[in-house]
């Protein structure tokens, strides 16, 4: 935490002893690594500047970058980038609001929705949505965070070559199995669709959808015992989304809510990549995996539990 | 009534989705991975953050992330927490922490479920209701395609499982399941391209095995018959893996003539075997003997179809019954079990349930030849004739073949015996016998014999006395059990009929 201004602020600095590790696991010297990791930085700050020039106002964007001198480290500075300071991430919101309002869990979603909309708009896909990744600005703003695994479509990204950028944990089913698919669009933006669904379920479920859908599959035929391919597990993984979206649908309040919210996760969350997305988007030209009916949807229904049509937790 | 002596051959078997799963049919698994570093790291900065803010929520990111990666169990702290926090955790959360602290028993296989026809009804409602809101799912269709097969909705059933196979072309439970009901349905070809066309079709033993038996049942010729050998070596196959791709290339070198190959495949298949592979050598090992089963008969989860063949040989009939029965309940759609279960009840006479077994299993199984004429045969004896008749009505004995126009015959000359024509009856014996005699089945000409001498009893005919003496004669060189109780049931009849000539005659004196 930094203090500029008067006002307080979030440091993010370079951390080089990241380096030892990615030597480690990637067969290469602590130099090229160093170099993997400054890189990287320059890249998040970089993409951080585009998305503050095309004022996304969803997106966390960084304040002000710069370095530092220090006694230790391998080139005697470090290299930072200053955010906005938030309240805290969304799962300390949901912790301490006690009884969270329909209305401000829906906002919130909407928040991210267009977060994502505008990344995507740009042709940036953010990769890691997590709860630890919406950020809360006094009480009422949510923001999408962390841009460190994005990509950009048409440019090389440091974490591009990754398995899967983001944090594994996370990931849609077809990467956990080890579906890796050569186009952009359906390994990258698919995976944000995937995850802004996988949150709509976190917020009502405390438990992301890939998890789950995991609970309902019998040990043997969960990622890491299985020794297939995904095309051939993907019946099974869809059957226990089915039984998943029905628990979903259990733990939201409300029939028209319930109706709604479970018609978008069953699109959004779609274990067939192929598949994943708004129906209409399939069709022609459009962009499968646009997120702006997700955008407007939420913001509709956020209006509506906002005036008290819907009903409240 | 007769049991036809069908060829046996491994065709993949047809459970619902869920006891396929429990009996380990659908594994295709490796040892688990290691989990990866980032990953790794990933959760013990989210372990991190719990600690430093043990709520619900944080527990619940923890849990929900460890889960995904197969990691849960290294947070048992979080897990009570949540579990201890029940009342502010959302209800799907709990339900993860109560999986997580005690997981599911993955293997528990109980007994078939009966399942009345109109509780069909509500199942398929049910599925139907799934695949409303969820279209794509290829389970829920060849579930739905499996219960339109149990009511007899033989299009139906056809229609979703394309549907099923298109979805899911190459999922092993998909595609046997599919290549099960097409076989079911007399369309082989159909049931081997759904196998051939499935991208682990020369790879998964489970497929290689299902093409192979698949293309013999359909006399046609394996495409995968040498892939499968080679598989079959692949060391990195489980024994239980292998269990039905042994078997299946067993039973082809058992129909080349090659025994002693056949046999060293059976003994291979039974090292961990399932049911269907235990029944398959228990057929085997009546046509080339050599095999031991008694290992391999209570560890296996439904194998019911091996006791009741077993306990048929032993002339064991309430324990056959009984198991003949679970096997029906298991395979409700195969006529295979009906006509053994049918056949022993027949043998001691049980009639009445032989005829609901049979009623029950037309439904499924509409216009089945062998079918028809062995509840014709079980009405007869029971005395229903009109219903007998009614039965038979649209058969003809002489416009089918093999077998089947050996127990047809017989059973149309039973019909007649009953009905009051004993030398048309007759006849219709003698020319099931030497049918039977012509495809050198001595085992249905000395039971057609039998039954002929019965109805000569009963009749009280001129000849019954002769007829009885020379089929009691040939039925001394068997040794089956089941023409034993048959030729017993006769002796009764004749001693019975010997009693009352001798009253007759002394009453005459």
């Amino acid at each position: 935490m930094v203090e500029r201004d008067g006002h307080h602020a979030f440091l993010k600095a370079l951390d080089y002893s990241k380096a030892e590790e990615i030597a480690k696991q990637s067969g290469i010297d602590e130099l090229h690594a160093l170099q993997i990791l400054v890189e990287a930085y320059n890249f998040e700050r970089d993409l951080l500047y585009e998305c503050a020039r095309k004022r996304m106002d969803r997106v966390v964007i960084a304040i002000e970058d710069g370095n530092v001198r220090v006694d230790e480290g391998p080139f005697g500075t470090v290299f930072y980038l200053i955010f906005e300071r938030a309240d805290g991430d969304v799962r300390n919101h949901l912790a301490t609001a006690g009884k969270v309002e329909l209305a401000w869990l829906l906002r919130c979603l909407h928040h991210v929705a267009t977060g994502l909309y505008q990344l995507h708009s740009a042709k940036v896909a953010h990769q890691d949505l997590k709860p630890s990744n919406v950020l809360v600005f006094e009480r009422t703003t949510s923001k999408v965070a962390d841009l460190g695994s994005a990509s950009v479509k048409g440019e090389e990204c440091p974490r591009d070559a990754f398995e899967f950028a983001g944090d594994g944990t996370y990931a849609p089913p077809e990467l956990l199995y080890g579906q890796r698919d050569a186009e952009w669009n359906r390994r990258r933006q698919a995976c944000d669709v995937y995850h802004l669904g996988s949150l709509v379920v976190f917020f009502f479920c405390g438990v992301g959808m890939t998890s789950l859908v995991l609970s309902y599959m019998q040990e043997d035929h969960r990622p890491r015992s299985w020794g297939g391919t995904y095309q051939e597990i993907l019946p099974e993984v869809r059957d226990a989304f089915g039984i998943a979206l029905q628990e979903f649908e259990g733990n939201v309040p409300g029939d028209q809510l319930r109706a709604a919210l479970r018609e978008i996760v069953s699109q959004l969350c779609d274990p067939d990549p192929l598949q994943r997305g708004h129906p209409r988007n399939r069709i022609g030209v459009a962009d499968q995996y646009s997120l702006e009916r997700y955008v407007e949807r939420l913001n509709l229904l956020a209006r509506r539990a906002e005036i008290g049509v819907l009903e409240s937790i | 009534m007769l049991l036809e002596q069908l060829r046996r051959r491994i065709v993949p078997r047809w459970r619902d989705h869920r006891t396929t799963l429990a009996l380990g049919e659908l594994s295709q698994s490796r040892a688990p991975a290691a989990i990866s570093e980032s990953d790794s790291d990933a959760l013990s900065l989210r372990a991190s953050e719990w600690h430093a803010s043990p709520t619900v929520w944080h527990a619940a990111d923890l849990l929900s992330s460890a889960f995904a990666v197969g990691e849960s169990g290294r947070f048992r702290d979080a897990t009570d927490f949540v579990l201890t926090h029940r009342d502010v955790a959302p209800p799907a959360l709990v339900g993860l922490a109560e999986k997580i602290a005690k997981p599911p028993q993955d293997r528990l296989v109980g007994s078939p479920e009966s399942v009345l026809e109109n509780a069909i009804g509500r199942l398929v409602h049910k599925v139907r209701l799934r695949l409303r809101n969820e279209p794509r799912n290829a389970i829920q269709w060849v579930e739905l395609a499996r219960l339109y097969t149990l009511l007899g909705a033989s299009d139906r059933a056809v229609r979703s499982m394309i549907t099923a196979v298109e979805l899911g072309p190459d999922n092993r439970f998909v595609v046997r399941s599919a290549a099960r009901l097409f076989l079911h349905e007399h369309d082989a070809g159909r049931a081997l391209r759904a196998i051939r066309n499935a991208s682990g079709a020369r790879t998964d033993p489970w497929l290689l095995a299902a093409e192979i038996a698949i293309s013999s049942a359909s006399q046609s010729p394996s495409l995968l018959a040498k892939v499968g050998r080679l598989r079959n070596e692949d060391s990195a196959l489980s024994d239980f893996e292998r269990t039905e791709l042994s078997s299946a290339l067993a039973t082809l070198e058992l129909e080349n003539g090659k025994s002693r190959r056949a046999r060293q495949l059976f003994r291979q298949s039974l090292t961990a075997p399932n049911e269907n592979s235990v029944a398959q050598a228990e057929w085997a090992n009546r046509e080339i003997g050599g095999l031991d089963l008694r290992g391999n008969l209570n560890d296996v989860p439904r194998s019911y179809e091996a006791h009741a063949q077993l306990a048929l040989r032993k002339g064991e009939w309430q324990p056959a019954i009984e198991n003949g029965l679970l096997w029906l309940e298991d395979q409700a759609f195969s006529k295979r079990p009906a006509m053994f279960t049918s056949y022993v009840c027949s043998l001691i006479e049980d009639y009445e349930q032989s005829v609901a077994i049979l009623r029950s299993s037309l439904s499924v199984n509409q216009n089945d030849p062998v079918l028809l004429n062995n509840l014709a045969f079980a009405l007869a004896s029971a005395n229903r004739l009109p219903e007998a008749k009614e039965v038979l009505r649209g058969t003809d004995y002489n416009a089918v073949s093999g077998t089947t126009a050996v127990i047809l015959a017989a059973t149309h000359g039973l019909v007649l015996f009953r009905s009051g024509f004993p030398d048309q009856g007759r006849e219709l014996y003698r020319l099931a016998m030497d049918r039977a005699g012509a495809l050198k089945v001595l085992k249905y000409r000395i039971q057609a014999d039998l039954y002929l001498a019965r109805e000569e009893l009963l009749a009280n005919t001129s000849v019954a006395r002769v007829e009885t003496e020379k089929a009691l004669a040939a039925a001394e060189k068997s040794t089956e059990p089941d023409v034993a109780v048959i030729s017993e049931q006769v002796r009764r009849l004749y001693r019975e009929f010997l009693s009352s000539t001798t009253q007759e005659s002394r009453h005459e004196v």
